[in-house]
């Protein structure tokens, strides 16, 4: 594992079907992760746990394959290189941080004599180097959030999974540790797998999507794509907004209501005469105009 | 020194940033070897708060300090006055034996096995660290199997520690010390022996028990409730048995008889002297138990995966 060829794929599902007795938790699923940010993205019941489960040997497909790495996912020696950050939590609350993370390298396959320093190096980057001898039950949880995600670094890996890693967390915690994520990728050279269902986060984050619904994925492409692809007008008027929308209707211009607003695709930037013509041939008063990249939610609405 | 001396830099601090880990990666058999010993730590509380510590050595202590006194009384022995049993005298005493010595230490080795065992695999279920083990490069059987053999080390570590004083105690205690050892060598394989069979048993039968639930006292509580359960029903169907004598195969229901008296009576060779029940029963039901449990252990934590 340790000559990984930067052109596999770091991840990459084929055709995988899972079961668990009648409940089809993916189906047919087929996609790739390379490397940067990926966001696993879907519903709660989409899928994404049991696909992070099958690239973690966690548990196997009912058909199809896993990769890790060219590697096949079941085989233990696929996780050399993969470090993975559960949602839920996983901390001994005896233990200080440092001794926690020397334990986690070793049985890594670090050898002791480099572990404990990878962990002070480690425990530094996620900025809890001062704490790092404190007993882990007295950590807030952002300060927890920070040692999970440690935990999957300190054996330095290639790539590394991300359960809900905001999850709990303010709304500073949430900036800070989707910061802490995007350094990760650029400077730590770390690819990295989000699993969420928070579209902000992955619309801050992110450089690639995976859409998974129903077991199924529905989009898999980069998000600067999948945004710029589907540039939006939106139109917001105090009054009238009946006459304005059968106005638009009049002039064949496409459109749709979004609560106070109405969104008007417009790919390649000609609608503005036709939405400028129905404002004043409606006599609705305008309270806001502009153009706005489409936000991933409509992924799932469209 | 003045004020502007030592407000002067004198060093700079560099961020070297993140550095890639270029060093040798040791596979399976450093987690492993690393799970091993840190099964060991926490079984006897090492590098953990005092209560942690407590508990395992309040149990193993009695044990070994029996094997200190049965080690002096076999050094001491004719300064005390004490004479060896020829069959003729009458103020005589037989000399501490290690079969002696299993019958007494028997029954705390076992109540030693229900505190430790649970330590060892319950608080990383109960703290859910057994999901960060098993995202490693390891196995299943890697992780139960070196928890296991961790068990089974304290075990026969607490087990050989009072056979091994009591041995030294009988060659210091003899007149001919290299005869006593050219004459009693067999006793080495016998009490590794019967240790190893005991600790193979009790390991795989508390982690049994260990793997029905991740609170460790609750664990400990069920190990020794099954133990004196089992005692008190081998009790019964003795009163229904003939006198001093175990001729019904439901008498091995007694556990505590069966690992202090039954198995060391194979070991020592004097099974067929108290014993009216084939040898194979105690063996075969000791071999069944111990199948069982490993066989529960591992189906318990494959389910749980």
């Amino acid at each position: 594992m340790s000559h990984f060829d930067a052109r596999t794929h770091l991840l990459e599902a084929r055709d995988l079907t899972k079961l668990y007795g009648s409940v089809q938790a993916l189906d047919s699923a087929s996609f790739t992760v390379g490397s940067g940010i990926t966001g696993l993205l879907g519903p709660n019941g989409a899928g994404k746990s049991t696909a992070i489960r099958i690239f973690l040997g966690l548990t196997d497909a009912t058909s199809g394959t896993a990769l890790v790495m060219g590697a096949d996912a079941r085989h233990p020696d696929a996780r050399t290189r993969l470090g993975y950050m559960p949602e839920h939590d996983c901390l001994p609350p005896n233990q200080s941080a440092a001794n926690f993370l020397t334990h986690m390298a070793e049985v890594s396959g670090i050898p002791p004599s480099r572990s404990r320093a990878l962990a002070a190096d480690t425990l530094r980057h996620v900025g809890l180097f001062e704490e790092r001898y404190r007993p882990i039950g007295g950590y807030s949880t952002g300060m927890k959030q920070r040692v999970k995600l440690a935990q999957a670094l300190v054996h330095d890996p290639v790539l590394i999974l991300l359960d809900e890693p905001t999850a709990g967390l303010d709304p500073t915690g949430r900036t800070e540790m989707l910061n802490l994520i995007r350094r990760i990728a650029r400077e730590f050279g770390i690819s990295v797998v989000l699993s969420t269902h928070l579209m902000q986060d992955v619309e801050r984050t992110c450089d690639n999507i995976v859409l998974l619904d129903a077991g199924q994925v529905k989009q898999s492409a980069d998000v600067k794509s999948l945004t710029e692809e589907t540039e939006l007008i939106y139109v917001e008027v105090a009054n009238n907004r009946d006459r304005f929308t059968a106005e638009l209707s009049g002039r064949n211009v496409e459109h749709t209501s979004e609560g106070v607003a109405i969104s008007i695709p417009d790919v390649d930037g000609t609608k503005f005469d036709d939405i400028r013509d129905a404002l004043v041939a409606s006599e609705a008063r305008l309270v806001r105009m502009g153009p706005r990249q489409r936000a991933l939610i409509d992924l799932f609405r469209s | 020194m003045t004020s502007n001396q030592q407000t002067e830099r004198t060093g700079t601090v560099f961020d070297i940033g993140y550095q890639t880990y270029e060093g040798e990666r040791e596979g399976r058999s450093r987690a492993w070897q690393t799970i091993f010993w840190d099964g060991v730590k926490n079984g006897m509380g090492i590098g953990r708060g005092g209560w942690a510590k407590f508990l395992p050595w309040l149990v193993v202590s009695p044990a070994i300090l029996t094997g200190l006194v049965f080690a002096a009384i076999a050094a001491f022995f004719e300064q005390l006055g004490l004479e060896v049993d020829t069959g003729e005298g009458a103020e005589v005493v037989d000399l501490p034996s290690h079969d002696d010595l299993i019958g007494v230490i028997g029954f705390l080795l076992l109540i030693f096995a229900a505190f430790v065992g649970p330590e060892l695999i319950c608080p990383d279920r109960r703290n859910r660290i057994i999901h960060l083990y098993f995202v490693r490069p390891i196995t299943l059987i890697d992780y139960l199997g070196a928890r296991w053999l961790a068990l089974v080390a304290l075990l026969i570590a607490a087990s050989l520690l009072p056979h091994i004083t009591l041995w030294v105690g009988l060659i210091i205690g003899v007149s001919d010390s290299l005869g006593h050892i050219q004459d009693n060598w067999t006793d080495i394989p016998r009490f590794v022996g019967n240790s190893a069979v005991f600790a193979v048993f009790a390991a795989s039968f508390t982690f049994a028990v260990s793997s029905l639930t991740d609170r460790r006292m609750i664990a400990t509580l069920i190990v020794i409730s099954v133990i004196m359960i089992s005692s008190f029903a081998g009790l019964i169907v003795e009163l229904f048995n003939p006198p001093d004598s175990v001729s019904d195969p439901i008498a091995l229901i007694n556990l505590i008889d069966v690992n202090t008296s039954i198995i060391p009576s194979i070991f020592f060779g004097n099974y067929n002297e108290t014993y009216n029940l084939n040898m194979v029963f105690p063996i075969a039901w000791i071999v069944l138990l111990t199948a069982v449990s490993i066989f529960a252990t591992w189906r318990f934590y494959s389910r749980q995966r």
